[in-house]
């Protein structure tokens, strides 16, 4: 049996307003266990390909398995295996940051005493308790960011979707959540991680792929990416090798 | 049943949190009633009340001349004032056109006398004798000067008091001629038998006479209320949308149906609660400020029946705007522009029988059109199976534009 958590075929997906396939013949595996680096420029095809995993996207053709299962077919067993941590802050602002938490919480279905304990653990884990009732629009970009993981992870999912998960925040919070990833990537938990901080994925990452035009470019673990091209000297610059310097600003 | 639960407990939250929201479901509605019952009700009321003051000068100073004082006295419209001895034709117009008074009537010297010969010779002409009618003098014509502000509607109603009693003096002045020239004895008015008119509002029920102006704005605005909510429903179902919440939703155990069917439930029940302040407000507020009260004589629960099907409708609309608009601005601006439109032809704001025939017939595309019909059928027409054909229109309404949302948004997503 195979250990692929994903498991990506010839995916393909064009957008009507853009006129090109974002996707265009995606194949990509991620085993059980992993932290997946997801890299590559903007319009690259990442945003999307977590968009169809996660369920929020169908996909133009292509086969996409989820522990095995069909993504569209066995949605709601996927659902409930699955934590995202999309790269907007999608909690409610006018709610507090307990109000936030069991609501989505109770969305998983979560019993309401374990979900009560999960939350106060969470907050204490990240030293957030005496905001539990602080409405999240007081909250600076850090804090939030850091709910909108706890989010993802309340429910401790089997695979966790993690869409640029530290962007725009300050160091302190950046370092909570890689600890915390990786702490609970020793819990077991598989991760897809996308991001544009190389240096972030080179210390956090098991395994990296390099999109680019909507296929897979380049594969690897970290330290054999940088073995292999021995001129780059870090993940970063051998990036730069495969993609180009030249500007991407379409969104994807 | 959990999940539910909790989503309504999220959408019931930011309800409650958005105070400016809740204002502008609950209390703007309940102003509108206030201000448009009380606009409306000083309108008809300018029609019974000695609201319109009138001047007459009166140089017959005999029977034309005291019947017609008399008579616009009586009517309850007018508030008379008989010129003075020194006032002339002339003074007459300048006090209506200085607007001292909106209506000035002139009777000239002679007119009783002129009818009376007038009719006289004409009978005497018709039995037989010889009599040149060309000669008997006319006198100038009674004439009224108005205020160019006055509406149609009190020219018409001027005009026909004017000729009530002159009508009356004409047949009393016949009697009179006839009882002179015939040997039959003198002719009494009350000898004869007349028709009687009698003016019969129909209903199902003969509870209640006619409709008066709360009888149509509790239901009017209440309605326009219930339709406004499709700003709030679109702009919270974008917003959710843009701050990326509701696409986290649809990752989790949760399908689009649920999400719908907890906001159909909160805004069911907004819509519940915005009738019940209003129904409220009307029944006993509206007394005491001295407008008539809202009475539903048993029929509440119908009320309700006709409440629920609107706010379906209107959740289904507010769901098919957030659907295609994209940004908050599209769906307040869209969505306020549509339900004004919709309850300006659906006879909110003005009965649809008083508008022009294209209007007219253009308002049974209009939902507001249906409820308020609706409610016509339960508060007035007294007719409860006259609501079924409107709550259906209702129902199909919402199940089409519910039915096109939950396409739309399943052809992008799984």
């Amino acid at each position: 049996m195979s250990s692929n958590i994903i498991h990506i075929e010839n995916l393909k997906k064009s957008y009507s307003d853009l006129n090109r396939f974002v996707l265009s013949g995606l194949d990509l595996d991620i085993d059980k266990g992993e932290i997946y680096g997801f890299l590559g420029p903007n319009g690259a095809g990442k945003t999307t390909t977590v968009n169809i995993i996660s369920g929020l996207l169908k996909a133009d053709s292509g086969k996409v398995e989820i522990f095995g299962k069909d993504y569209i077919k066995e949605r709601d067993y996927i659902k409930l295996h699955i934590g995202l941590v999309p790269q907007n802050i999608a909690l409610y602002p006018e709610l507090t940051a307990y109000e936030n938490l069991i609501i989505f919480g109770s969305i998983y279905g979560i019993n309401s005493l374990v979900l009560k304990q999960r939350i106060s653990d969470l907050l204490e884990l990240f030293s957030l308790t005496e905001f539990r009732n602080k409405k999240v629009v007081h909250f600076s970009g850090g804090m939030k960011r850091i709910i909108n993981l706890m989010i993802g992870i309340l429910h401790k999912p089997e695979l966790l979707i993690l869409d640029e998960p530290t962007v725009g925040i300050d160091v302190q919070s950046k370092m909570t959540i890689i600890e915390t990833l990786k702490s609970l990537n020793n819990e077991g938990v598989t991760m897809l991680y996308t991001s544009h901080n190389m240096e972030e994925a080179q210390n956090l990452c098991t395994k990296v792929g390099f999109i680019d035009g909507g296929k897979l470019v380049l594969e690897g673990t970290p330290d054999d990416i940088i073995k292999n091209n021995p001129e780059c000297g870090n993940l970063e610059n051998v990036y730069i090798k495969i993609t180009g310097k030249s500007l991407r600003n379409i969104e994807d | 049943m959990r999940r539910l639960t909790f989503l309504l407990y999220k959408d019931l939250l930011l309800l409650w949190r958005d105070k400016a929201g809740l204002m502008f479901l609950f209390v703007m509605p309940l102003v509108l009633v206030l201000v448009m019952t009380g606009i409306q009700k000083g309108a008809i009321d300018s029609t019974t009340t000695k609201s319109i003051s009138l001047t007459i000068l009166d140089d017959d100073k005999a029977e034309v001349g005291r019947t017609i004082v008399s008579e616009l006295q009586a009517k309850n419209m007018f508030d008379v004032t008989i010129a003075d001895s020194t006032a002339t034709i002339e003074t007459l117009q300048t006090s209506v056109n200085k607007g001292t008074h909106m209506i000035g009537v002139y009777i000239p010297s002679g007119t009783t006398e002129a009818m009376y010969n007038g009719l006289q010779d004409g009978i005497a002409k018709a039995l037989g004798a010889d009599i040149d009618t060309t000669a008997t003098e006319i006198p100038s014509t009674i004439k009224i000067y108005l205020d160019p502000t006055i509406n149609s509607t009190f020219r018409t109603t001027l005009m026909c008091y004017m000729r009530e009693a002159y009508n009356k003096m004409e047949k009393r002045f016949m009697f009179a001629a006839i009882s002179q020239m015939m040997p039959i004895g003198s002719l009494n008015e009350s000898d004869f038998q007349t028709i009687d008119i009698e003016e019969v509002t129909q209903t199902t029920n003969s509870l209640r006479g006619k409709a008066n102006v709360t009888d149509h704005n509790v239901p009017a605005w209440t309605l326009f209320a219930i339709f406004f909510i499709i700003i709030s429903l679109s702009s919270g179902i974008i917003m959710e949308r843009q701050d990326g919440s509701f696409a986290r939703l649809m990752t989790m155990p949760c399908s689009y149906t649920l999400y719908l069917l907890s906001k159909v439930l909160v805004y069911l029940l907004v819509c519940l609660l915005q009738f019940s302040l209003i129904m409220m407000m009307g029944k006993w507020l509206f007394p005491a400020l001295g407008l008539p009260a809202f009475q539903t004589h048993g029929m509440l629960f119908y009320c309700f029946v006709v409440v629920v099907f609107s706010a379906l409708a209107a959740i289904g609309y507010g769901l098919l705007i957030s659907t295609f608009a994209t940004t908050n601005q599209q769906a307040s601006i869209f969505g306020a522009i549509s339900v004004v439109l919709f309850s300006a032809i659906g006879g909110i704001w003005v009965p649809t029988f008083l508008m022009p025939k294209f209007l007219n017939l253009m308002s049974v595309i209009s939902p507001l059109n249906w409820g308020i019909e609706a409610f016509y059928d339960v508060v007035l027409r007294r007719d409860i199976a006259g609501i079924i054909p409107e709550c259906a229109t209702l129902l199909i309404f919402s199940v089409i534009c519910f039915v096109i949302a939950i396409m739309a948004k399943g052809r992008k997503h799984c």
